[in-house]
């Protein structure tokens, strides 16, 4: 049946589970535990119709992403406190942004990390870098944290 | 003697069962061919909260609010959506026993949602749209929805006219749970539509109403004239906020038509991967599977079977806790869904009644009962309403150094997070001493926990006198006046199908013989007598009286029309007993035998005499012993036909 198909094929995406990290802070005392975003893609082609947040089994907060590809459908799940900007997929990076729109906290954590980082007092664990949007960055930070001006 | 005496009742019983209509084959209970959305529950949907409420009548159930940020511009497509989705789901065969259907209310135009509001339909123009879901138009595997041609950047973001997006936060929503009557977490609030303009405009920016079909234009034809049918949007993205997922098959898997159908077209699939042929246009209403997997979206079966009972342990004894002198351990499920078990502690001095509470039936915690004293009391009762929980044990007649002789007093103990302190209910004489033992008070609420009631009998001049009060529903407190209905002992109180109370008493006979009595209160005032044949118990009302006296360890827990479930115990292998629709089933549970068994020596047990709300389940409690110790364990079975 269609649906059993669904749950077999569900995880098909490549899902690299995210490090949560305490970021190592280049000059400052200051450092902020969040997660960097892992190395999350949806599939070619993949059209998204469905997403949210919910606490997993460990009763950490997440976002899941459901999905519909070619030969393959399924849903994605991303910690809650991952920082959009250092996620590589343009499309899974907006969907982060969005929903942590309503979380006053998660934005506050995220304008902190991504000044600091644009700033230079942070830098991104090995490896990360090469994925950073820093146009991107920069155009999140000015719009989320500093206000259209 | 007696398990001979036994051994005859019961096969008597089995040959009255053989004798009544049997159904061979029961309907499956879940639709396994409806994919409900991969939304993880207990988190999943506002209709959580209805789903821990009995889904019977429209004034019983809360609608869906929907709240627009733009119904000044989309209003009539939004009121068409809500319309068409309400009137192909209301009483109709699939939803059962929710014949509302799917109660769309439209809500607030403000674009900011209230506590009672559930759906934010969310209009995004095609900047914030293309940055919440942005996509690669240089990626041609993608099927981003750019024109170039357009004067404006355009949507260059995913295709879809609409994106929804659950949003349950147990932490944020603790407070609204609690406003809302139930415990953390109850449901999504609020979903939020996010409706991407560019394309519910057909493809236009700024939006050219024109090229909307339906609502105040032209209606929508099939095939689609390039205009675009925001009524059939909103109605399936209404679909995806009550959990259901994109879907477009029948019961065997074949292609079936579906307002879950999103029409999406995946490129390169091979086989192609479209849902029944993209049927978007052609499919803008509610279908019977549609409708199917709402009532599964109300009905979440989390894994359970109508077939199998689930055990988990309650409580033990221990240095502080004593049930090894227990008499019969006491149920009920509040109109939230929370399940309290009570028990008398026989380790605290005068013995105490005490309270077990529990929102998973797995995970309990005991609630100790402060200074409330009860003695010479062989049972209380107990009844979970919209305040709390309340237990109800007589006083009377000498039984304890301090109390009035021949007066009949019951007390009211009630707990709603914290224990309150002892409140006199009621004062009256008896004329006999030791009146309680074997009349303690019965209480009961209806399926819809609209009405609360007691009822108890006290001795007046050496006849039974059976007396009765409703409860208010959120004190615990009787309210309305005493009633006196008449010369019986009152042995079960129960609320029939149509909310009528009704109490149960025996007539003539001992055991599981004789004949039974009943009065149902209607219309404000006490029916004449019915009389039952207790013999064979296929009266529900026989197993309410025998459960009541106390005897040959049977139980039971009405549902409605006449059905009810019933367990009559022996060393944990029970007979389970159903009527559904006026046919029976019975069948052995070992309860020692399950997942998580049941151990020790069987010694007594109870059933809630009502179903779990709108998860329909009944639930007991069985005290097992084992030497000197004791064990209480909660039991649940999910119940068929809702």
């Amino acid at each position: 049946m269609r649906g059993r198909k669904l749950d077999v094929l569900k995880v098909v995406a490549v899902i690299t589970v995210a490090a949560g990290v305490m970021l190592s802070t280049l000059g400052s005392a200051t450092a902020l535990q969040g997660t960097v975003c892992g190395d999350y893609s949806l599939p070619k082609g993949a059209q998204v119709h469905q997403l949210g947040t919910a606490l997993d089994a460990n009763g950490s907060k997440i976002i899941w992403i459901e999905y519909q590809a070619p030969g393959a459908g399924g849903k994605l799940t991303i910690p809650f406190d991952t920082i959009a900007v250092t996620c590589a997929d343009p499309l899974i990076r907006g969907i982060v942004a969005h929903v942590q729109e309503s979380s006053r906290e998660m934005i506050q954590a995220s304008c902190k990390f991504v000044g600091d980082l644009l700033a230079g007092r942070v830098e991104l664990p090995p490896g990360k870098a090469a994925d950073y949007d820093r146009k991107y960055a920069e155009e999140w930070y000015r719009t989320t944290c500093l206000g259209t001006k | 003697m007696l398990n001979v005496r036994i051994g005859h009742l019961v096969l008597r019983f089995l040959g009255l069962v053989l004798l009544a209509p049997v159904m061979l084959t029961l309907a499956p209970t879940t639709y396994a061919y409806h994919q409900a959305t991969n939304v993880t529950w207990p988190n999943g949907s506002f209709l959580w909260l209805s789903n821990r409420r009995y889904h019977n009548s429209q004034s019983l159930d809360r609608p869906v609010s929907v709240v627009s940020g733009k119904c000044d511009v989309f209003g009539l497509w939004e009121q068409g959506a809500i319309a068409n989705a309400r009137a192909e789901t209301a009483s109709t065969l699939e939803v059962g026993d929710m014949t509302p259907g799917y109660t769309l209310v439209k809500g607030n135009c403000s674009g900011v949602p209230t506590d009672a509001d559930d759906i934010l339909l969310n209009y995004m123009d095609p900047a914030s749209w293309n940055r919440a879901y942005p996509c690669d138009p240089n990626d041609p595997t993608k099927t981003c929805l750019c024109d170039p041609a357009l004067p404006s950047p355009g949507n260059c973001g995913q295709p879809n006219g609409g994106i929804t997006l659950h949003s349950p936060d147990p932490v944020m929503l603790s407070g609204w749970c609690g406003r809302m009557g139930t415990y953390s977490p109850c449901g999504d609030h609020v979903v939020q539509i996010d409706l991407n303009m560019y394309k519910i405009c057909g493809q236009t920016d700024p939006c050219d109403l024109t090229k909307i079909c339906g609502g105040p234009n032209p209606a929508c034809v099939v095939p689609s004239d390039g205009r675009y049918d925001l009524v059939r949007l909103l109605m399936h993205e209404m679909g995806h906020a009550t959990g259901l997922a994109e879907h477009c098959t029948d019961a065997f898997g074949s292609p079936d038509d579906s307002i879950m159908n999103n029409g999406a077209s995946i490129p390169n699939s091979n086989p192609p991967q479209d849902c029944n042929g993209k049927k978007w246009t052609e499919t803008g209403q509610w279908y019977s599977t549609d409708r199917v997997g709402l009532f599964n979206a109300y009905h979440p079966a989390y894994g359970e079977s109508t077939e199998s009972w689930n055990a988990a342990r309650v409580i033990s004894d221990g240095t502080d806790l004593g049930i090894y002198n227990l008499t019969d351990p006491a149920i009920d499920v509040s109109f939230a869904g929370r399940m309290f078990i009570g028990f008398r502690n026989d380790k605290v001095y005068n013995e105490q009644w005490e309270m077990a509470w529990s929102d998973d039936g797995v995970t309990w915690h005991r609630e100790t009962h402060g200074g409330f004293v009860q003695t010479v009391n062989p049972v209380a009762g107990m009844l979970a309403h919209l305040g709390g929980l309340s237990i109800y044990a007589v006083f009377c007649c000498n039984g304890y150094p301090g109390y009035p002789s021949n007066t009949y007093q019951i007390y009211r103990q009630t707990w709603n997070g914290v224990w309150q302190a002892p409140v006199l209910e009621y004062s009256a004489g008896t004329s006999i001493v030791r009146c309680c033992e074997g009349d303690y008070p019965r209480v009961a609420h209806s399926r819809g926990n609209s009405q609360y009631a007691i009822a108890w009998t006290r001795t007046v001049s050496g006849a039974p006198l059976a007396e009765f009060s409703f409860i208010d529903e959120a004190t615990g407190s009787f309210t309305g006046g005493v009633e006196a209905i008449d010369a019986f002992v009152v042995k079960a109180l129960v609320f029939d199908d149509t909310g009528n109370p009704k109490v149960i008493y025996r007539v003539s006979g001992t055991g599981t013989s004789g004949i039974g009595g009943r009065r149902t209160r209607a219309n404000g005032v006490w029916q004449p007598e019915e009389q039952f044949v207790i013999d064979g118990m296929t009266d529900p009302d026989a197993v309410f009286l025998v459960d009541g006296e106390g005897g040959y360890h049977w139980s039971a827990s009405n549902s409605t029309h006449g059905d009810y479930h019933a367990l009559q115990g022996g060393n944990l292998t029970f007979n389970y007993i159903k009527r559904l629709n006026g046919a029976y089933f019975q069948s052995a549970v070992d309860f020692g035998a399950l997942q998580n068994p049941i151990t020790g020596n069987y010694t007594l047990h109870g059933l809630a005499q009502r179903v779990f709300a709108k998860q329909a389940y009944s639930v007991g409690v069985v005290w097992t012993t084992t030497g000197t110790a004791s064990d209480l364990w909660f039991i649940k079975r999910r119940v068929e036909g809702y």
